[in-house]
């Protein structure tokens, strides 16, 4: 049976087509379909599948259980039926109005949503979907527009979404005081009031700088969980929402993970308004274009696509357009689940897509062909797709000079080495190859160790366990006495297991350095593969010394070269080796990267000219351009 | 998808978990070794070898411990302890000490071989073969022959100057570049690798402790500057270990020992001389020296003619010459005096390699490796074999010409006045 | 579906072959080539690359008649569909022969240099863990993984190298002609079969844009390969000399053991034996998928992915039927590489048979 397990998964899914379900009922799926429920093995059938693969397929039957639905629950049946009845008035209403415009064309037939023509209505519907009397948040207020004669209407916001001083200058007044101000100019030429009409009112009565016509009850539910004011009319079957977004947001200020000494600091705040206008102060082109999808049928949150027109591949944005819009959840809450859910591994150790804090890097990648998603009510951007080298690249990289910027970065690339590999070398060496340790320092650890009790590779996982709970302690305390904590923590533990003679002190010193090493990866998603990593080149190393560390380092290296973003190799540009793009682990003198990384495949494949210090005597010429670019 | 990588993933689980449940079969602690750091080995009681070990105590080598105060573990100032068995390989003698010692003795850091000079005059190095299969025994290894028995030797091995004895050895030999009074390798690999192609017949480094008394004799030869056998210096104080000059071997036994004068003379035939000081007859005043320090000039050239039945070697020196001292009024700064000094340093010399090279044929030994030489006029190997160079050399007829140059005095110029 | 598999280009293949080759630099065969042809053993090895690369040309032909397809696909289209898969398995056999031999021989390399105790089983189940691990992801993750390594064990080779060069007398490259040139080329011609695995690019030719790439990655491989062992030959005797020099089983292995700069970089050998096992391991891969893809094509099979557990079992098995490691060094060289000489007439065969049936693009179609 786990034979048959073991073929099973290694099997394509196409071979499914011959397995059963237990209980009697064949099952077939269309290749790519996932399975619910036990299999068997056919013999038979799959001999035959295999000498003739276009052998026919079988009917199927299934039930609300493998669809995933849960079946409903008595409690639920009121809600239910409350909902359902405020839909069918709705659908019926929409027929209604449909029937009503079909005479005047298609243009009619658009407009005609399922508001009903009489304001009590269309105001009791919104109040029964609104849960009120019980729901509180939905402020509903009757006026008068000073037309001639004077409308009713209702102004719709849901309290602490909507900017009231707007509403009350911008809505009310302008409605109600200012609006008999106004004439208009008949035909004759005679000045009078104004007339009561949407057009009316959207363009000469209602100073708000986005106004839109709703034609339904869902439209305007989103604009009133949006922010925006709903007007309802009386005799009118079209509401006006009116923008008037004022819910309170966090000021722009540094970003908490990712700090650049020499650089911008700002960061991104929870409004994605604010974070994609930050973005656009750094890229001031018309080519780059914000889209905006919702994820989550409860949260409904907003999700702005960055990307820029002409320089990124437009399969990349319908890709991850795709992704997204094809998410059927209920409550999406930050960038961190989206990621989960968008993410080609999702089992991966590493993270397949690069969260960042910093407007100036999304900008920078932007540019360079990727796509950025910022998502509301989250501080962070997503950026698509992403390689392995991008985790250990900061900002900072770019703002600082030639040789020290590359040189932070191979600070950090010997950084992660040093943290994955320090602990399983220092096992591998002092368990299994003493020849390698000269003569002194090995004389020196074995008088050291011999007082203590425990085996090399148990102290090492006990420092390695300790540094860890001492990092996770210095998160989770009260951010006052937070660091503080994790110094005393570390220096007090350490010297006391010492003196207590459990560890031996070379130990320390190895888990120190690579604790150090560790924080020095930028990334902070990386950070928990690399421990994950550390961990398990320790126990390949503790089995078999260097030969079990270098098939824990090959088996590393397959499954990342394996990994795949987006399409993109994880790797890249490294290996496979893609186009001249050094700014994987070095970084060349910014006036040499003249073109932009070719894993993205922009469709602008160069940034700079392959002059661009022309003033410079000691440039070379710029090259003789005969027409178009090269 | 889950559900169906459970099963896999347990799978692969319990294959591979077999491997630390059953053991890591070569992982030990540290303190469960005991490290071999020298080993001597001499001619037993009958064919048998009786070998020493010189096996380190790590508490003691780290200078004490924290938890310890002041003033190391048990007992002895010395940071090893010496065992010696009576077995017939090495191997059996590592099994013996193993059933007297709790922690496994390993070869890991072994960094020297002693082997006493009866043995090596009687069997040689027999056992190579050994330390160049066995993997716990590293072909970097220095090889030493000492003088008496290996035993007596590390027994009575005293450095004073340092008390760790591995750093001991392993920096005796560093020494050789600046004076030039020890071969320029001594090493299993350089051992075996000249044996086994035979262009040129080892030499290795050749250690005696310091006998007290009896000296009488060495004053007849107290003009022969650096030229004394190892255990024979005119010196008393100081630690008791001499090592100069080198062990001429046939093949893989020793037939002779070289002192350290004989050997500085091979260094510059081999172009592996890099400085030295000499002293110099005073050319007109016999009683007296002249103190020069020769550096390896141009590389040493060589011409062999093997067309008759005794091959025909001419080669020429050339030394470059910096003046230390002068004892006595001749102010050898000036330009004919130079010519006169440069004169007698090279008749001295060519007089020592005159003997040096008379010694070496003597023990039908071409440790010099003209050899190396001779071997570029042979097209093949076979032919080089038939040719048959060891046993030729000793008829050869060999001249060498020393020519030395002056270039520096050092930072005076005439000698000063004396009132003699 | 093979064209699941993704393409591999120019560099990639250069580099996988390459990879493939040059483990043997790690193991006995440059002592093979000392011991047939004493200090011009340099000189064997240029003669060997040189008969290598002659005798893959007709392999070179095939692949540039028949682009972008592996050799089970043309072995079948020329020779029928029963002779074909025959062929294909020949090949297939000597592939799985070469890769339980070398399975074999790094585990007994590693038991005898670092890891006494420990049973070959135990080593073998782990390096098969890995190499079918990499099979499975497939062979363009196999590629860039090589890409990513081999620099790495270039420069490793070459530091080595350099840093024993103190101990290294030119003297002992001399008499230059060894043994006699009849002995250098006889040598040379012989340890040719070393490049044989060579014909493992045209195993997965599918991978391949074109048929020239796959030529030129074969051709630079080899060359490469046979450069490195050239310098590998000329470095081995000068520091040990010949005599010594064809004994080694591990010949790196004592070369880092010889290293010595100060008294600081020293006993690095454990470094050393750790990228060995890096070159061994994608090797042993490159091998493993290439058999099972030729299996698979032989067979029919639309899939290669099921054939990967029980080959890897077969081949653990396999590998542990030799009794010692000698008998393991003398099957390799003595059985195998002669076989392999063989083998690669195979295509020439195919190639006779393309012709003669007028299969295949014109030989500049690619």
């Amino acid at each position: 049976m786990l034979l048959y397990r073991l073929f099973a998964v290694m099997m394509p899914h196409r071979w499914y087509r011959i397995l059963r379900v237990r209980g009697g009922a064949s099952y077939t799926c269309a290749p790519g379909k996932r399975l619910t429920g036990e299999i068997d093995v056919n013999l038979r059938q799959f001999w035959t599948q295999l000498l003739d693969p276009s052998a026919g397929t079988v009917t199927q039957t299934f039930s609300l259980a493998d669809r995933g639905r849960t079946p409903v629950v008595e409690e639920q049946g009121p809600t239910l039926l409350a909902d359902a009845k405020l839909r069918a008035e709705g659908v019926v209403t929409h027929i209604d109005n449909l029937l009503a415009a079909a005479p005047d064309g298609a243009k009619a037939m658009e407009k005609a949503g399922d508001l009903s023509s009489r304001l009590d209505e269309n105001v009791a519907r919104l109040k029964s979907l609104f849960r009120m009397p019980e729901n509180k948040d939905l402020i509903i207020r009757d006026l008068q527009i000073a037309t001639q004669p004077p409308t009713r209407a209702v102004v719709c916001f849901m309290e602490g979404l909507a900017d009231k001083t707007i509403i009350n200058d911008h809505i009310m007044q302008a409605l109600m005081l200012l609006a008999h101000l106004d004439h208009h100019v008949d035909g004759h030429g005679e000045h009078g009031p104004t007339t009561f009409s949407i057009e009316t009112v959207m363009q000469r009565l209602l100073p708000g700088h986005q106004v839109s016509e709703k034609y339904d009850m869902a439209a305007i539910s989103e604009g009133l969980l949006g922010g925006d004011s709903i007007l309802l009319f009386e005799g009118q079957q079209t509401a006006v929402a009116v923008e008037t977004k004022g819910f309170p947001l966090r000021s722009v200020s540094e970003p908490k993970t990712e700090q650049a000494i020499q650089g911008p600091k700002d960061g991104f705040v929870e409004g994605f308004r604010v974070n994609v206008a930050l973005v656009r102060r750094r890229l001031k082109d018309p080519r780059v274009v914000t889209e905006v999808l919702k994820v989550g049928r409860l949260s409904n949150n907003y999700v702005a696509l960055m990307y820029i027109d002409g320089i990124t591949s437009p399969k990349l944005i319908a890709e991850v357009r795709r992704r997204v819009e094809g998410l059927k959840v209920d409550v999406i809450s930050g960038s961190g689940m989206l990621e989960q859910y968008i993410e080609d591994s999702p089992f991966s150790i590493f993270p397949g897509m690069l969260t960042t804090e910093r407007p100036d890097r999304t900008a920078a990648y932007l540019s360079e062909g990727h796509v950025a998603l910022l998502m509301d009510n989250s501080p962070y951007a997503i950026i698509a797709p992403v390689t392995f080298w991008s985790l250990l690249q900061t900002a900072e990289d770019y703002y600082l000079r030639f040789p020290f910027g590359p040189f932070l970065r191979y600070i950090r690339v010997a950084a992660f080495l040093l943290t994955v590999l320090v602990p399983a070398m220092y096992v591998a060496v002092v368990n299994y190859h003493q020849e390698m340790i000269p003569t002194e320092l090995m004389l020196f650890i074995a008088s050291s160790r011999e007082l203590v009790p425990l085996p090399t590779v148990v102290e090492v996982i006990a420092m390695d366990l300790s540094f860890e709970l001492i990092r996770e302690a210095g998160t989770r305390i009260p951010s006052v006495i937070g660091p503080t904590i994790g110094l005393v923590a570390s220096l007090v533990l350490g010297q006391a297991a010492v003196e207590a003679k459990v560890i031996s002190p070379l130990v320390i010193l190895i888990i120190a350095i690579t604790g150090l090493a560790s924080f020095a990866i930028p990334n902070y998603l990386a950070g928990f593969g690399v421990r994950a990593l550390r961990f398990f080149l320790l126990a390949t190393a503790l089995v078999l010394g260097f030969y079990g560390l270098a098939a824990g380092v090959f088996l590393i290296l397959i499954y990342m070269a394996g990994l795949r973003s987006f399409g993109v190799p994880y790797l890249a540009p490294v290996a496979p080796a893609m186009g001249r793009s050094a700014d994987a682990t070095g970084r060349p003198p910014l006036f040499n990267m003249e073109m932009r990384p070719a894993y993205v495949h922009p469709l602008d494949k160069r940034r700079q000219e392959d002059v661009v210090r022309t003033w410079d005597p000691a440039a070379p010429k710029p090259p003789d351009k005969k027409g178009g670019r090269s | 998808m889950l559900r169906k990588l459970t099963g896999l993933v347990v799978a692969l689980a319990l294959a591979l978990g077999v491997l630390p449940l059953a053991g890591c079969w070569d992982r030990s602690e540290l303190e469960e070794r005991a490290f071999v750091l020298a080993l001597g080995l001499d001619r037993g009681k009958g064919t048998v070898l009786e070998v020493t070990m010189m096996i380190a105590l790590p508490k003691a080598m780290a200078g004490g411990d924290k938890g310890g105060g002041g003033g190391g573990g048990g007992g002895g100032d010395k940071p090893y302890f010496l065992t010696t068995v009576q077995a017939p390989t090495i191997g059996s003698a590592v099994s013996l000490v193993n059933a007297a010692i709790n922690r496994r003795v390993s070869l890991l850091h072994m960094k020297a071989l002693f082997m006493g000079e009866s043995l090596a005059r009687e069997s040689g190095m027999y056992t190579m073969d050994g330390f160049t299969r066995f993997r716990q025994a590293r072909q970097s290894i220095m090889y030493v022959v000492t003088k008496g028995r290996a035993a007596d030797f590390l027994k009575g091995m005293d450095p004073k100057i340092e008390t760790d004895p591995q750093r001991f050895i392993e920096q005796l030999a560093y020494n050789s570049r600046y004076t030039g009074m020890l071969p320029a390798a001594s090493q299993i690999h350089t051992f075996v690798t000249t044996v086994s192609t035979g262009y040129i017949e080892p030499v290795t480094y050749y250690a005696a402790l310091k006998e007290e008394g009896g000296d009488e004799d060495a004053t007849a030869g107290l003009r022969k500057e650096v030229g004394w056998e190892a255990g024979e210096l005119p010196r008393t104080g100081g630690p008791n270990i001499e090592m100069l000059g080198a062990a001429a071997f046939r093949g893989e036994r020793m037939v002779g020992v070289l002192t350290g004068g004989e050997i500085r003379m091979i260094l510059m035939m081999q172009d592996r001389f890099n400085q030295g000081f000499f002293a110099i007859p005073d050319p007109r005043q016999p009683e007296l020296f002249v103190s020069a320090e020769l550096h390896r000039g141009r590389p040493f050239r060589l011409e062999l003619d093997l067309g008759g039945d005794k091959p025909r070697l001419r080669g020429l020196i050339t030394l470059e010459a910096e003046l230390l001292a002068t004892q006595g009024q001749r102010d050898y700064t000036a330009p004919h005096l130079q010519a006169e000094l440069e004169s007698a340093i090279t008749r001295e010399l060519e007089s020592r390699i005159r003997e040096t090279i008379r010694k070496t044929q003597g023990m039908k030994a071409d440790v010099i490796g003209f050899g190396y030489q001779a071997v570029r006029q042979f097209p093949t190997v076979r032919a080089w074999e038939a040719y048959n160079w060891p046993d030729k050399y000793a008829d050869a007829d060999v001249e060498i010409t020393v020519r030395v140059v002056m270039r520096r005095a050092g930072i005076r110029l005439r000698p000063p006045k004396m009132r003699d | 579906m093979k064209r699941e598999e993704g393409h591999i280009d120019q560099v990639q293949g250069v580099m996988l072959v390459f990879a493939v080759l040059s483990a043997k630099l790690f193991a006995h065969y440059p002592a093979l080539l000392i011991e047939g042809a004493g200090p011009a053993a340099w000189q064997a090895a240029l003669v060997m690359t040189l008969t290598a690369m002659l005798i893959f040309l007709p392999s070179a032909a095939l692949a540039r008649r028949f682009p972008g397809k592996g050799l089970a696909e043309i072995s079948e289209s020329v020779a029928g569909p029963w002779l074909g898969p025959l062929l294909t398995l020949a090949v297939t056999a000597w592939l799985f022969t070469s890769l339980a031999l070398g399975v074999r021989l790094l585990a007994e390399t590693y038991i005898g240099t670092m890891l006494p105790q420990t049973p070959p089983s135990a080593l073998i189940m782990v390096l098969l863990f890995c190499v079918a691990y990499a099979s499975y992801r497939g062979l363009e993750p196999l590629s860039r993984a090589a890409q990513l390594i081999f620099p790495l064990i270039v420069l490793v080779v070459v530091l080595v190298m350099i840093f024993s060069m103190p101990r290294a007398n030119s003297a002992r490259l001399l008499p230059v002609a060894g043994f006699g040139l009849p002995a250098t080329l006889g040598t040379g011609l012989y340890c040719a079969g070393m490049g044989a695995e060579a014909i493992l690019a045209l195993a997965i030719g599918y991978a391949f844009r074109s048929g020239k790439a796959l030529q030129n990655s074969v051709l630079l491989g080899i060359a490469l390969f046979g450069l490195f062992m050239t310098v590998m030959a000329a470095v081995l005797v000068s520091l040990f000399g010949a005599p010594e020099a064809a004994q080694l089983p591990f010949p790196m292995f004592n070369m880092s053991r010889l290293i010595s700069l100060g008294r600081f970089l020293q006993r690095v050998e454990a470094i050393t034996v750790m990228f060995w096992f890096f070159a061994w391991v994608v090797r042993l891969s490159a091998l493993f998928h290439g058999t099972v893809v030729s299996l698979a094509g032989a067979l029919q099979l639309p899939y290669y992915r099921p054939l990967i557990f029980p080959l890897a079992v077969l081949t653990m098995a396999c590998s542990l039927l030799p009794e010692d490691f000698l008998s393991t060094m003398d099957l390799d060289s003595g059985v195998l590489r002669p076989i392999g000489l063989l083998v690669l007439a195979l295509p020439l065969v195919l190639l006779g048979l393309a012709v003669i049936r007028r299969k295949g693009g014109p030989a500049h179609a690619a």
